[in-house]
C-alpha cells in the first residue's frame, strides 16, 4: 500500500469517535423555518440547508472527496428519527438509551444539545411510533418476540439507488424530468407535484454541495506548493464542477459521482445497508476507456483512485467506526446467456478490498458456474489473508427465485446485495420492512409452555397444549404452528404501520428521485417502487430446528426423557440435570448432514412460508419472503433466552444464520454444506447468511486452495444460496481479546457483516472463538 | 457384500489424503509399531476405552458405574486399569463431561458407501473419492476389496493409504481396485526400520516396486522424524530407492509433530519418542529442495 493510502486509512482508523451537533443543528433550523410545509418539501429543504452549510473537508492526499460528518470520527444525530444512542444499541444491545448532554464537552454544546432535544420532544419518529403502537404490540416488542422495528430509530436504508443513472446521465437530467413532470401534474395530482418539487430542491442542493467542494479544492490549490498535489487539486475541482450534475467524463469522475451520491444518501437518513449495487458493471466502460484502452490514467493511479474510493466508506459512521453500516459492493454475476460478467475492474475491486482492509464496504461476489476461476481463487486467498469481506451469493438460485415472484428476467439479472446480503435490484427493488424478525426460539418456548411466557408466568401467546400435554410430536408441532401463526398479523401490522409513518413524516425525496419510476409516479420510494417485498426474519431458524429435533427424538421417538423433567431441567439451567443435558446435547444437530435433524428443515420452513403466503404489503401490494440474516441478533437473543431443550445453557449464543450451533458441526465442511443446502432458497429469497470457518492451515498452499474452490463450486452447484468464509487462528483471536491494541485491524465476519474483532463485546468475541474450526 | 470392518472413525472433507476432497475411513489394527504413531488407538484392531484427561473433572461418577473396578479417582488423579475393562460402556454413559469413550466401532460397506455418496458432488468437482487409511487397512483386506469394488460400481474413486507391509497376494489384488496409492516410506536402513517400527522393510520395498511395475498412481508419504530418519544418508537412500524403482509420482513430506502425545496417555500407552521435537521449517524446506533437485516432485504437507 502506498503512503497516501496508508495515511488516509490511519486517519480513519485512529479517529476518536464522538457525537457531533452539526446535522442536528442545521436540521433543527430548517425544521423551525418550514414548520408549515408539507413533509416532502420540508425534508428536501432540510437536506438543502444542511448541504449548503455543513463543513466541507478535503483531506491531504484525498482523490475522492465528500465528507460525511463535520470532522474526523464524528457521528451525526438524526433528531427527526431518534436520539437513541446507537453505539449502546449495536454494541451492548440496549435499545432504550438516549444521547444526552453529558456526551458533549463544552457548556455551549450542552446547552445547544438540550435546546435541540427539547425542540424535537414529541416529534421524533421514536415517539410517534411509541404513541401509535397498541399496548400488545409494544409488549411483543419488549419481550423480544417480534415487532421491534429498527425504523423506530433509523431510516429505511437497505437500498441501492440507480447509481448508473447518475454516472451516465447526471443529476441535471433527473431535475429536468422532475420539472417536466411538475408541469404535467400541476393541476390534478398534488402529491406528484409536491414530490417532484421536493426532488428538485434536493437535487439542486446536491449540485451546489458539489460546487462547494470545487471551491475548496481551488482554495487549497492556490495555497499548495507541491506540483503533483496542485495538479490533483485542479482535477478534483474540475471533477466537482462536472459530477454529479453531468455525466461522468472519465473513470475518476465516475468513482467520484458514485461516492458523492452515496454519502448524501447517508445524510438524508441514518439508514443501514445503503449499498452501491453492481459497481464493477456500471463503471466498467469508463475503466476500459481510461485505463485499459486509453491510458488516460495509469494502472497504478487508477488503483489509487479505487482505494481512495473504498476507504471513504469507512468514514460514514452511525455510532462511530465501531458499527458497520454494511455498505456493500456487488461484483461479477452472469448475463442472460449465462456468460460471466467478471471483468478487470471486478478483479481490481477485490484487490482494493484486500489492500484497504477496512470495515466497509464489503464486497460480494455473484457466483455462477461460469464464474472466472481466478476470481474464486482470489476470494479464497483473501480469506486466507484474513483481510477480506468477500462472500459468494448464487445467481443460479437467486435469479429464478426472483422471477418466481414476478420480477422480469432482465431485472432479476440485475440484482445486487444490500447490507448483510439482502437481495435488492438497484433502482428498482427494495425489500425488507422495518420490524422483520420473529424470534422462532421464543415461539418454541411459548409452544413448550402452552403460550405462557416462562419468564413471568403470563399468558402471552394463545393457549395451546404444552409439551407435557402432547402425546405425539405432531401435536407439539401443531402448538408451535399455532403460536407462530398468532404473531404474524402483528408483524404485518407493525411492518405496514412503520412504512406509513415513515412515508408521512420522514419521506426521502433525494433517494426517491434516483429510484426508477418515482418521478413519473410522483410518489416517494416509501410509497412505491418498481418491485418490493417484505421479509419475515427467521434469524434463529436453526435454533428452532435443533430444538424441535431434540424434543422429537428424546421425548417422542425414544421416549427416553419425560417432558415434565425436561421442562424442570431448562427452568433450572440444567443444574441437577447434568445427565439429561448430556442426553439432549447428544441429539442430532444441524450442520452434520444428519437426517435426524435436517428432515425438520423443510418442515419448519413450510410453517414459516405458509404463515406469510397470504400476506401482502400495503406498500406496493407485494409478497413476503423469509430471510435469515441475524447480524448479531444471535448473540443478543441468546443472552436473553434461558436454557433450551437442545442442551443450550442460559444466555448461550444461538447459531448465526443458516449455520451450525457453536461447536456442534463436527462432521466436516461437506457435511455442514450439505445440511445448509437442504434449505429451499425460494422461500428465503430475502437472503440468508451461511458461515463456514477455516483454520488458515486448510488454505496453506495452492493445492489446498484448489480443493476449497471445488468445495465452494460444488456447494453452489447443489443450490447453496450464500457462503461466507472466515479464516483466523484461535490463538490470534485469544490474543486479540487480551491485547486489543495490537490487533486493531483484525477483522472477522460476524454474521453477514464484518467487524473489527476488538470492537465486539466479550460474548461476541467468545462466540467467534468457539465456533467450530473446520479443521481436518 | 455384508463385509464389516473395525474402524476408528470416518472423516469427511479430508483434503490431505489423496486427490481432491475425500472421505477417509480409518481402519483399526496395524502390523507395525512406529514409535511416532499419530493414531495409537488404531494400532490394535480391538476396541479400547479412552479417557480424555483434559475433559475429566474428577467427579467420580464413573467409579461406581463400573462393575469391573476399572476407575479410581483420588486427589485430582484419575487412574484407569485398562486391562480390566470389558468395554461394557456403562462408565461412558455415566460420565457427565463426555470424557470417556470407546474407540472402535463396526462399519459395513453399505454404511460407508451411503455416507460417501452424500459427498459425491464434492468428489466430482474436485476429483476426490474414498480413502482407506488406518491403522493399516490391508490388515482387513477382504473388507477393503469389498468396499472398493462397491465404490467403483457406484462411480466413486478409491485411494489406499498403506505402509506396504502386507502379504504380496493380498496387496496385488487390492492394487487392481485402487485408483490412487498413498505409500509410506519411513526409514531406509533395515535395522533402524526394525528398531523403530518393529518390522523389516524388505516386504515394504518389494511391494513398492511391484506397485510401480503395475503402473499404480502413487504418492509417497514420508514422515520426517528428527533424530530418527533425518540424516543425509537416509535422505539419499530414500531418493535413490525411489528413482531406482522408476518412481514418477510425487513425494509428500510430513513434519513430525508431538500433538498425539496425550492420546497415548488417554488409552494407557507409553509414548517412546517423548524427547523428539518437530523439525524446523528451514530443514523441511531444505529437504524439499533436496528431493526436487534429485528429480522427485515434492511437497511439504
Ligand atoms: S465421570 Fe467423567 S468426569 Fe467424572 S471422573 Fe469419571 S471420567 Fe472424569
Ligand atoms: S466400559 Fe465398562 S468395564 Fe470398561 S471401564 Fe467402563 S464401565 Fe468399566
Amino acid at each position: 500500500m502506498n503512503a497516501r493510502i496508508l495515511k488516509l486509512k490511519e486517519e480513519i482508523l485512529d479517529a476518536e469517535g464522538k457525537w457531533g451537533l452539526e446535522r442536528a443543528r442545521l436540521y433543527t433550523q430548517a425544521e423551525r423555518a418550514n414548520e408549515t410545509e408539507v413533509a416532502e418539501v420540508k425534508r428536501a429543504r432540510a437536506l438543502a440547508h444542511y448541504l449548503d452549510n455543513k463543513t466541507v473537508i478535503i483531506k491531504e492526499g484525498e482523490l475522492i472527496v465528500g465528507n460525511y460528518g463535520s470532522g474526523r470520527g464524528i457521528y451525526e444525530i438524526y433528531p427527526e428519527y431518534s436520539f437513541q444512542d446507537s453505539v449502546i444499541r449495536y454494541i451492548h444491545f440496549d435499545c432504550e438509551q438516549e444521547v444526552n448532554d453529558s456526551f458533549f464537552e463544552t457548556q455551549q454544546e450542552k446547552r445547544e444539545f438540550n435546546e435541540i432535544r427539547n425542540y424535537w420532544r414529541g416529534k421524533t419518529m421514536r415517539e410517534r411510533v411509541d404513541t401509535v403502537f397498541p399496548e400488545y404490540v409494544v409488549k411483543l416488542r419488549d419481550l423480544d418476540i417480534c415487532c421491534n422495528p429498527y425504523g423506530r430509530d433509523e431510516g429505511q436504508g437497505h437500498v441501492a439507488v440507480n447509481y448508473e443513472l447518475v454516472v451516465r446521465q447526471g443529476l441535471r437530467s433527473v431535475i429536468e424530468r422532475a420539472k417536466k413532470r411538475m408541469e404535467e401534474v400541476f393541476d390534478h395530482d398534488p402529491i406528484a407535484y409536491t414530490f417532484n418539487k421536493a426532488a428538485v430542491i434536493a437535487l439542486e442542493a446536491v449540485i451546489r454541495y458539489a460546487h462547494r467542494f470545487a471551491q475548496e479544492a481551488e482554495r487549497q490549490w492556490a495555497a499548495e506548493k507541491d506540483e503533483k498535489r496542485r495538479a490533483e487539486l485542479k482535477s478534483i475541482a474540475a471533477n466537482m464542477r462536472r459530477v454529479p450534475e453531468y455525466p461522468a467524463g472519465d473513470f475518476w469522475q465516475g468513482c467520484q459521482a458514485v461516492w458523492f451520491i452515496h454519502q448524501v444518501m447517508h445524510m438524508e437518513q441514518n439508514g443501514f445497508s445503503i449499498s452501491i449495487g453492481r459497481f464493477d458493471q456500471y463503471i466498467y466502460p469508463l475503466f476500459k476507456k481510461d485505463v485499459l484502452d486509453g491510458g488516460r490514467f495509469t494502472d497504478d493511479f487508477a488503483f489509487e483512485i479505487l482505494q481512495c474510493f473504498y476507504l471513504k466508506f469507512s468514514e460514514i459512521t452511525i455510532g462511530g467506526i465501531k458499527i458497520s453500516l454494511t455498505q456493500t459492493v456487488t461484483i461479477c454475476g452472469r448475463d442472460a446467456g449465462g456468460n460471466d460478467m467478471t471483468n478487470e475492474l471486478s478483479h481490481r475491486c477485490m484487490d482494493a478490498s484486500m489492500s484497504c482492509r477496512v470495515l466497509n464496504p464489503q464486497t460480494l461476489v455473484r457466483w455462477h458456474r461460469n464464474l472466472d476461476p481466478a476470481m474464486v481463487r482470489k476470494v479464497i486467498e483473501a480469506v486466507r489473508g484474513g483481510e477480506t469481506h468477500a462472500a459468494f451469493f448464487n445467481d443460479e438460485v437467486v435469479v429464478p427465485a426472483l422471477e418466481k415472484y414476478g420480477v422480469k428476467p432482465q431485472d432479476a439479472l440485475q440484482y445486487a446485495q444490500c447490507g448483510c446480503n439482502e437481495t435488492e435490484i438497484p433502482g428498482k427493488m427494495i425489500g425488507g420492512g422495518m420490524p422483520r424478525p420473529l424470534f422462532l426460539l421464543r415461539v418454541v418456548e411459548l409452544a413448550l409452555f402452552g403460550g405462557v411466557w416462562r419468564y413471568t408466568g403470563e399468558q402471552v401467546g394463545p393457549k395451546t397444549r404444552s409439551l407435557a400435554e402432547c402425546d405425539t410430536f405432531e401435536e407439539f408441532l401443531e402448538s408451535y404452528r399455532t403460536q407462530y401463526n398468532h404473531f404474524i398479523k402483528y408483524i404485518s401490522y407493525a411492518t405496514n404501520m412503520m412504512d406509513y409513518l415513515h412515508s408521512q413524516y420522514t419521506p426521502l425525496p433525494f433517494a426517491s428521485a434516483l429510484m426508477d419510476g418515482c418521478i413519473e409516479r410522483g410518489r416517494d420510494m416509501l410509497v412505491e417502487t418498481e418491485y418490493f417485498y417484505y421479509t419475515l426474519g427467521c434469524n434463529d431458524f436453526i435454533a428452532a430446528v435443533n430444538n424441535l429435533a431434540a424434543v422429537k427424538k428424546a421425548v417422542f421417538d425414544d421416549r427416553s426423557v419425560e417432558a415434565s423433567q425436561l421442562m424442570d431441567a431448562i427452568e433450572n439451567n440444567w443444574s441437577g440435570y447434568e445427565h439429561l443435558q448430556k442426553t439432549m446435547l447428544a441429539t442430532p444437530k444441524f450442520g452434520n448432514d444428519d437426517d435426524g435433524v435436517d428432515h425438520l428443515v423443510p418442515v419448519v420452513e413450510k410453517i414459516s412460508a405458509e404463515a406469510i403466503s397470504g400476506l401482502r404489503s400495503f406498500r406496493n401490494n407485494s409478497p413476503w419472503f423469509c430471510e435469515c440474516i441475524p447480524r448479531i441478533s444471535h448473540v443478543y437473543e441468546g443472552i436473553v433466552t434461558r436454557a433450551t431443550p437442545e442442551g443450550r445453557n442460559d444466555k448461550d449464543t444461538l447459531p448465526p444464520g443458516i449455520s451450525a450451533q457453536i461447536g456442534t458441526d463436527l462432521s466436516g465442511s461437506t457435511a455442514l454444506l450439505n445440511s445448509i443446502s437442504k434449505l429451499n432458497p425460494e422461500h428465503f429469497a430475502g437472503g440468508v447468511i451461511s458461515n463456514i470457518r477455516f483454520h488458515p492451515n486448510l488454505l496453506k498452499d495452492d493445492e489446498s486452495i484448489t480443493k476449497i474452490m471445488a468445495l465452494v463450486n460444488a456447494y453452489m452447484k447443489k443450490g447453496g444460496m450464500h457462503l461466507q468464509m472466515n479464516c483466523v487462528t484461535r490463538e490470534t483471536l485469544l490474543d486479540a481479546m487480551e491485547n486489543p491494541s495490537k490487533h486493531k485491524d483484525l477483522m472477522v465476519r460476524v454474521s453477514g457483516y464484518i467487524d473489527y474483532f476488538t470492537n465486539l463485546d466479550r460474548a461476541s468475541q467468545a462466540d467467534i472463538i468457539a465456533r467450530t474450526e473446520q479443521t481436518f | 457384500m455384508g463385509e464389516r470392518a473395525d474402524i476408528l472413525k470416518i472423516q469427511r472433507f479430508s483434503i490431505n489424503d489423496g486427490p481432491g476432497i475425500r472421505t477417509t475411513v480409518f481402519l483399526k489394527g496395524c502390523p507395525l509399531r512406529c514409535a511416532w504413531c499419530h493414531n495409537p488407538d488404531s494400532m490394535y484392531r480391538e476396541w479400547q476405552l479412552v479417557l480424555a484427561h483434559r475433559l475429566c473433572t474428577h467427579c467420580s461418577a464413573c467409579v461406581p458405574a463400573c462393575e469391573a473396578g476399572v476407575h479410581s479417582v483420588s486427589e485430582g488423579a484419575h487412574t484407569v486399569d485398562f486391562a480390566a475393562c470389558t468395554l461394557c460402556g456403562k462408565c461412558v454413559e455415566a460420565c457427565p463431561r463426555s470424557a470417556l469413550s470407546i474407540s472402535g466401532r463396526s462399519a459395513s460397506v453399505e454404511q460407508i458407501i451411503e455416507l460417501a455418496l452424500r459427498d459425491a458432488d464434492y468428489y466430482r468437482e474436485s476429483g476426490g473419492g474414498i480413502t482407506l487409511s488406518g491403522g493399516e487397512p490391508t490388515m482387513q483386506h477382504e473388507f477393503v476389496e469389498a468396499l472398493f469394488t462397491e465404490a467403483h460400481r457406484v462411480g466413486i474413486s478409491t485411494a489406499l493409504d498403506t505402509s506396504g507391509h502386507c502379504r504380496r497376494e493380498a496387496f496385488v489384488r487390492l492394487l487392481t481396485h485402487t485408483d490412487h496409492l498413498l505409500f509410506d516410506l519411513k526409514i531406509m536402513d533395515p535395522e533402524l526400520h526394525r528398531q523403530y517400527t518393529g518390522a523389516d522393510n524388505m516386504l515394504i520395498h518389494n511391494n513398492f516396486k511391484c506397485a510401480i511395475d503395475r503402473g499404480a498412481d502413487i504418492t509417497v508419504r514420508h514422515i520426517v522424524v528428527p533424530g530418527v530418519n533425518d540424516t543425509p544418508a537416509e535422505n539419499e537412500a530414500l531418493a535413490a530407492f525411489m528413482l531406482g524403482c522408476g518412481f514418477r509420482g510425487s513425494l509428500s513430506l510430513l513434519p513430525y509433530h508431538a500433538m498425539a502425545l496425550s492420546k497415548y496417555e488417554d488409552i494407557g500407552m507409553v509414548y517412546r519418542l517423548s524427547e523428539v521435537i518437530a523439525p524446523a521449517d528451514a530443514y523441511m524446506k531444505e529437504l524439499d529442495e533436496f528431493f526436487n533437485r534429485a528429480g522427485i516432485r515434492c511437497r511439504i504437507n
